[in-house]
């Protein structure tokens, strides 16, 4: 988190491979949860490169009070743009990171799950962050449930949702529990 | 040693890793293969000896070589003619050293490969020279003659750097330094190859930049490998335009100067280095790429024209004209002048090739 | 005593072709804005913060720390220099001095890097006198009921 006027900024990202659904995930929170007078801006900023519109992230800041304002990227899952994955990484207070549970992606899965722990090897500031699994696409056909595959991943120790990003299940409900924590970590460092 | 005998080494050593036909002739056959023996590390060991004649023994423990046993010149050449033609079903170039070779044999045994054999003999030229054998060019020495039938290379610049180099050198090291430099030589050609076979096509600032080659050691690779591999890869790899080539040796003016590089599109058309740096000239199209995202994000920016990246030690600058020009130049006091230098040789070569240049 | 705005505005007076100068941190969040722009300051933000940070990779190949980044377009220039806690962005038309805007980026990096230091001292001095007012278990449930009534 990070102090600027009379404002404290926390930054999520939602981190998963490409097609994972992070961006839908953004989105339906964006549309369905997110009160109006929250919205800082009036749409979700999409950076594209020039070379087949291949996503850089996705952005869009809420001011849930008159001092705490949320900052939420989503990271692309190109790995050409490997570095700017790495960059959002930096300073983040809390990530989602977004699992494909259909079977055929267990692989891809394994590769970001390296990544991530990578970063969070390289960083002491991001072990100290939220971190939740979502387990996306739960509702398609031949996919794994969340629990066996948090197992496979070895990413058990997060708390974790199986949600549907397309059709906003359990979003809000893991949403709820990433504010809420950052919250009350705001509310642990105020205390005298 | 001196530099005339430097010269002839240099002579010796391109007439080897080209390929060229050489006969070596004196008093005796022990005599004119002791010679070879002398000089026979100027022959690339990649390739396969394949040895026929009186093989002495130290030439029989060559690695990999191959020993041609038949005694009759119609089998012997049968066997040369196939171990020749296998090289174009991919097998290594070869190497056909004959050890005390008679007039026949020089004459019509040896005379049916048009490349990369050497024969030791005790018979003057007057005694085989034919047609299809003539002598070119010779050394003599006081222990015998090398007469070359195919003339010595014109550009043998990398055989006399390696000559000079290797003046004081003990015979291992020698030995190092020059397999060292043909198999790097014999490795990018390889590596042209299998480029082309993905592309089709190479622009010859990207082979530059691939093998880290300036322009006459890429036309040495090319020389060198189309006597190996019997492909000329000339047409398949596009010259970098004059006009171009003039502004790049323009720009070798401005002294802070570490790289440049041109872009058609995605093709690099120009490229020069002309101090170390390791710096992938594709980092230009990405910075072009991400300037380009950016803009579209915010409005009524313009066209992309100019980028500059400065760190401590080091300039980028990217020109957009809108071929992508990109420069690396070591920070100075005032990058702005540098930058208008830059910019005055770029106009001269844009107004020189009309509204742009061409590859 | 002047603050960063003075700073800031500081700069869009004395040259007249700029048009726009923006103070964030190193993450993109706005600290300070001058001049007007299209973009909300915090989309301008987190948009320059990414646009410096990808050109940094470049940097980081070359083993170079990036210090300042120079962008002309057909209208506008851009001039990006960074700082210890931050990232200072001049906007200006496209017929402005770049030498001049230069030379103002560097005076103004000076001041402000010696002021944002301040500020963040005098910051955590108020964190710790609880003058922000942080949310407390009512106030974070409030906030937190609001997500789940939204559109529910």
């Amino acid at each position: 988190m990070r102090y600027y006027g009379n404002k404290v900024y926390f930054k999520i990202l939602f981190f998963g491979t490409a097609l994972a659904g992070k961006t839908t995930s953004l989105r339906w929170l964006y549309s369905n949860v997110i009160p109006r007078d929250m919205k800082m801006t009036s749409e979700i900023k999409s950076i594209e490169t020039s070379f087949g519109q291949t996503l850089l992230f996705d952005f869009t800041p809420i001011q849930i009070s008159p001092h705490i304002v949320v900052r939420l990227f989503t990271a692309t899952g190109q790995d050409y743009y490997l570095s700017t994955r790495r960059m959002l990484f930096e300073d983040a207070d809390g990530i989602f990171f977004v699992v494909d549970c259909q079977k055929k992606e267990l692989e891809h899965n394994r590769e970001f799950v390296v990544e991530f722990n990578r970063y969070l090897d390289g960083s002491e500031k991001l072990r100290r962050s939220e971190i939740i699994i979502l387990y996306n696409k739960i509702d398609l056909e031949d996919t794994y449930p969340a629990r066996e595959l948090g197992r496979l991943l070895n990413l058990e120790m997060y708390p974790g949702y199986e949600v549907s990003a397309l059709k906003g299940i359990n979003l809000r409900e893991s949403f709820i529990v990433m504010v809420r924590r950052l919250l009350e970590r705001l509310e642990q460092e105020a205390r005298p | 040693m001196t530099i005339a005998q430097d010269a002839w080494e240099a002579s010796l050593l391109a007439a080897m890793w080209h390929r060229n036909r050489i006969v070596i002739q004196a008093s005796s056959v022990d005599s004119a293969n002791a010679l070879f023996s002398l000089w026979k590390y100027m022959v690339p060991q990649y390739r396969t000896f394949v040895l026929c004649g009186d093989v002495p023994k130290t030439a029989r423990y060559i690695k990999g070589a191959k020993i041609v046993e038949a005694k009759e010149p119609e089998a012997q050449r049968e066997a040369f003619e196939l171990s020749y033609a296998e090289e174009e079903l991919g097998s290594p170039p070869i190497q056909i050293v004959y050890f005390g070779a008679d007039p026949t044999v020089l004459r019509d045994v040896l005379s049916a490969i048009p490349q990369g054999w050497i024969a030791t003999t005790t018979h003057p030229p007057r005694a085989w020279e034919t047609e299809k054998t003539r002598v070119r060019d010779a050394l003599s020495f006081a222990d015998g003659t090398f007469s070359f039938l195919d003339p010595i290379p014109k550009d043998i610049f990398i055989e006399r750097r390696l000559i000079q180099d290797m003046r004081d050198n003990s015979e291992g090291v020698r030995d190092f330094k020059v397999q060292l430099k043909q198999s790097e030589v014999h490795l990018a050609f390889q590596a042209m190859l299998t480029e082309l076979e993905s592309t089709g096509l190479l622009t010859q600032s990207y082979v530059s930049e691939m093998l880290n080659v300036r322009e006459r050691t890429l036309a040495k690779i090319m020389a060198i490998g189309s006597r190996e591999r019997r492909v000329d890869l000339s047409s398949f790899i596009q010259r970098t335009d004059p006009t171009i080539v003039g502004f790049l040796k323009e720009m070798s003016s401005v002294k802070e100067l570490y790289l440049a590089a041109l872009f058609d599109g995605e093709n690099l058309v120009g490229y020069a280095k002309y101090r170390d740096i390791n710096f992938p000239s594709q980092n230009f199209l990405r910075i072009v790429g991400a300037v380009g995202a950016y803009a579209r994000c915010a409005s009524r920016t313009g066209p992309l024209k100019y980028v500059e990246i400065n760190t401590r030690h080091l300039n980028i600058l990217v020109c957009v004209h809108p071929i992508v020009f990109g420069f690396v130049l070591e920070a100075g006091p005032n990058p702005l002048m540098v930058r208008f230098k830059v910019e005055e040789s770029l106009g001269k070569l844009v107004k020189a090739a009309g509204t742009a240049p061409s590859r | 005593m002047a603050n960063i705005k003075d700073i800031i505005d500081g700069i869009m007076k004395r040259v007249p072709e700029v048009v726009g100068v923006i103070l964030i941190d190193i993450d993109g969040i706005p600290i300070e804005v001058a001049g007007r722009f299209d973009m909300k300051p915090e989309d301008l933000g987190a948009l320059l913060s990414a646009c410096y940070n990808s050109y940094a990779q470049v940097g980081t190949e070359l083993m170079q720390k990036l210090e300042s980044i120079i962008v002309e377009y057909g209208d506008l220039k851009l001039c990006q220099n960074r700082m210890p806690r931050g990232l200072l962005t001049i906007i200006a038309g496209k017929n402005a001095h770049i030498g001049m805007i230069r030379l103002e980026a560097k005076r103004a990096i000076d001041v402000l890097t010696k002021m944002m230091q301040d500020t963040m001292e005098m910051r955590t001095e108020m964190v710790k006198e609880m003058k922000f007012r942080m949310p407390d278990s009512r106030g974070i449930a409030d906030i937190l009921s609001r997500f789940e009534k939204e559109g529910s």
